[in-house]
């Protein structure tokens, strides 16, 4: 029976079994990769069109992905990236008080330098110096630097750098490895969606970001002013004024800032940012005023600055629902950025009021300090109401 | 770089396999093989200069690692040439377990003496090099092997012994190897040759693995953080949506990343020894032990149970055995009172197991698997929690002692 397949073609057979198997075998890979591969590539191709981050630069359109409500929690992601991009010869550097109050299509910019508002949500010093060197190393020729300071920014054993920065901070182009997570992630997929379900509700014509700056009127306001501003005082007191300490290593990066930016011809402009009258005697109540004026009084002798944290008619504009300057204790508005901008730039002075944005140095600082306590003590007495808001949340945490 | 990262995915593996059968096609045997050797070493590199971004890189692991396979290979060839054969088991297995000891549990100690004596001597933070506790392992299995006459001598070749211990697909996480399993498979010609079976059944465990890692575990580990970071703050159910995420997640992290390395391993043609058996479903600790982490309790059974006398010197040795194989093996887990604890109760736990088999009376296979479960959980808090301390809280949040709340009760 056996002997009626010759050896030969015996062989041939078994040959043509293992090359079907093989071809089954080969159908299966390809078929298990594509089962894998497929979804994980539409999910990189809505990402793609969407671009939630706004980093692929896909075309933006409207009731599509024009607007990109994600950038607002990912800063520290998009801001390194479109320091990259855009390469700006002028940056802002600050906290979240300079992503909504500073301009850079200001007037005072006549020149045809690429600005960018750099601006982070709640740095430390650590960070502003990362983004300066980020600016620097993507920009050899960076002409101005404008640096609004924050005294929480000078909070010892701050939180670091999240680790988004990490991968794209301190380089010259976008690792493709982290390009190709970010597209392919399920993270940003979410954020895709949510791109897509907020364009789709929304009518509005322009980006919520211009050159780094968040424009603020598309931010959901708190119904009422007051409501906006007693979070705010809490968040403070619960958050970055508790267990404060002056650190010693903040000096020493603003120190950084201005060595290098005086060895590389760079026009640094150093300022305090302006913050109400309420936040301040939230530092008062956190019983940090002593380190408030002594955090000036450090800066003073590293560099000179304008100080618009102080009490003025800005600043101490009565808390309501129709104020203009401020959007809470923390947060002023863009008309204040524009002011705080012509004041350090000289530019239509007129507009400024006078005791808005005092110049500092380490000679003036000693009446300058005495005068902002003098207003403290004026405030104080004429704003009872004000204060006790103050007062009582700190007495509820307290509790 | 990690299994599921796409530089592994979409670069590194890619490219090893190609290049490996590509060299293997062209009957370059010695070049396929130092070909795995190098990636191998390019993998662990990149792992100690990336893996973490907040330790700070440790390149000099690498030379530790190099440093490691030539001593081993050194006595290796000593204990196979000479009449010396013992002591230089000795001296290997004392050299690796003080390098071991030394990177993993200096630290520990300083700090326990520390605690003890009101003392503050102090070393420089030492980081544990990636992968140590693996390759400690399996080259001291491969020096006891040489001593008893296991090893071959035609297999005895440097290049495939520096394969054999840095092999990228268990050089960080295991399973752990023994040389006599892996080596035929370094040197079967046809294994260099790409076979479309084992790509497709090697796909296939990776694609198992990776699933289980991406889509269960790390989806649980968010749950985990959060009980285990508030562990004394934890209501009962609280507590127990704690305790089982963590049971879950470990086995769906650990046995997934075991399938992506067996996968890989079988892509290339090599057969890893597989080192989870539904271990959830064991029914009794001992079933469980022959389920989880099997290469692991085989190496404890081979090479520290059996040497200590096993269950051959009566019934008192046998139980101090139990519990001293597995307080070292917590111990190999970790530097921490929580790992010796965890070692502790399973060392009880396999004593209970074997003191109850006297009364020859079987428990019905639901009551074993949920005493199993039980005490499994139970050692799991321990093994996770950031201390002693924590890990007492959870256990009490789960037997209702820090109150039980239902939900949506006010």
């Amino acid at each position: 029976m056996f002997k009626l397949i010759p050896k030969p073609v015996n062989k041939l057979i078994s040959a043509d079994k293992s090359k079907s198997r093989n071809q089954q075998y080969r159908r299966f890979s390809l078929g298990l990769l594509g089962a894998a591969l497929v979804p994980l590539f539409t999910v990189g191709l809505i990402n793609c069109l969407i671009d939630p981050y706004g980093i692929l630069k896909t075309p933006a359109l409207r009731k599509f992905n024009l607007l990109k409500p994600v950038q607002d929690d990912q800063t520290r992601l998009i801001k390194p990236v479109e320091i990259i991009q855009l390469k700006p010869q002028r940056v802002f550097l600050g906290s979240s008080r300079t992503i909504l109050g500073l301009n850079p299509a200001h007037g005072a910019f006549r020149d045809n330098l690429v600005t960018y508002n750099a601006g982070l949500t709640g740095p430390n010093m650590n960070d502003i110096k990362a983004y300066f060197d980020h600016a620097l190393l993507n920009q050899r020729d960076l002409k101005e630097v404008v640096l609004a300071l924050d005294f929480f920014m000078f909070k010892e054993a701050n939180l670091p750098s999240s680790s988004t920065d990490n991968q794209i901070l301190g380089k010259t182009q976008i690792p493709p490895l982290e390009l190709v997570r970010l597209t392919l992630s399920l993270d940003t997929l979410a954020s895709s969606e949510k791109t897509l379900q907020d364009n789709l509700k929304s009518n509005s014509s322009e980006p919520y970001y211009f050159y780094g700056m968040r424009r603020a009127s598309e931010i959901p306001d708190k119904k009422d002013k007051i409501d906006s501003f007693k979070y705010q005082i809490n968040n403070y007191l619960n958050t970055f004024y508790k267990d404060y300490q002056l650190s010693a290593n903040s000096f020493q990066k603003l120190q950084e800032i201005i060595d290098i930016s005086r060895q590389k011809n760079i026009n640094l402009k150093v300022l305090v940012s302006p913050i109400h009258a309420t936040q301040m005697q939230t530092i008062e109540a956190a019983g940090l005023w002593d380190d408030f004026e002594n955090w000036k009084r450090e800066i003073s002798k590293i560099t000179p600055f304008f100080d618009f944290a102080t009490y003025n008619q800005i600043t101490t504009e009565p808390i309501s629902n129709t104020m203009k300057n401020f959007s809470d204790s923390a947060h002023y508005t863009k008309g204040v950025g524009d002011l705080v901008l012509n004041r350090v730039f000289n530019y239509r002075e007129s507009e400024v009021p006078k005791d808005f944005g005092v110049y500092v140095n380490y000679q003036n600082i000693e009446s300058h300090l005495e005068t902002v306590r003098k207003n403290k003590n004026i405030w104080v007495k004429r704003t009872p109401q004000e204060v006790e808001i103050v007062n009582n949340i700190d007495q509820q945490i307290k509790k | 770089m990690f299994f599921n990262s796409y530089i592994f995915l979409f670069i590194f593996f890619p490219i090893t396999l190609i290049v490996y059968f590509r060299l293997g096609r062209m009957k370059l045997i010695r070049l396929a093989l130092a070909w795995l050797g190098i990636t191998s070493l390019i993998f662990y590199a990149h792992a100690n200069f990336f893996l973490f971004e907040q330790l700070p890189v440790t390149p000099q692991y690498i030379f530790l690692l190099i440093f490691s396979i030539f001593l081993n290979y050194q006595i290796g060839s000593l204990i196979r040439a000479g009449s010396r054969g013992k002591l230089w088991l000795w001296v290997g297995i004392i050299i690796n377990l003080s390098i071991l000891a030394y990177y993993k549990y200096t630290n520990f100690a300083l700090t326990s003496l520390n605690g003890l004596f009101n003392t503050d001597w102090q070393i420089a933070q030492l980081i544990l090099p990636l992968g140590i506790s693996f390759y400690t392992f399996n080259q001291i299995a491969y020096l006891v092997d040489t001593y008893k006459g296991e090893v071959k001598n035609r297999y005895s070749d440097f290049l495939i012994y520096s394969v054999f211990v840095s092999f990228f697909p268990y050089i960080t996480s295991g399973p752990i190897v023994r040389y006599n399993e892996i080596i035929p498979e370094l040197t079967k010609l046809r294994n260099f040759f790409f076979s479309q079976k084992n790509f497709a059944l090697g796909l296939t465990w990776f694609c198992l693995g990776l699933a289980k890692k991406v889509l269960i575990a790390d989806n649980i580990a968010p749950w985990v953080t959060t009980a285990f970071s508030h562990a004394r703050e934890l209501n009962f159910l609280e507590a127990w949506v704690g305790a089982l995420s963590y049971t879950l997640q470990l086995y769906f992290d650990f046995s997934g990343y075991s399938d992506m390395a067996i996968g890989l391993g079988l892509m290339l043609n090599i057969k890893l020894p597989i080192n989870f058996n539904s271990p959830y479903k064991a029914v009794s600790i001992s079933d469980f032990w022959r389920r989880w982490h099997i290469t692991l309790s085989n190496f404890l059974r081979d090479y520290l149970y059996i040497p200590l006398g096993g269950s051959r010197q009566g019934e008192v040795r046998r139980y101090s055995n139990l519990l001293l194989t597995m307080l070292l093996g917590g111990l190999w887990h970790g530097a921490g009172w929580t790992f010796i604890l965890w070692g502790i109760l399973h060392g009880s736990y396999l004593c209970i197991n074997h003191g109850w088999r006297q009364f020859k009376i079987t428990l019905p296979k639901f009551v074993g698997w949920l005493l199993t479960m039980t005490a499994v959980i139970v050692s799991w808090v321990f093994f996770r929690a950031a201390n002693l301390g924590d890990g007492w809280a959870i256990i009490k949040g789960m037997v209702g002692l820090n109150g039980i709340v239902i939900p949506g009760n006010p």
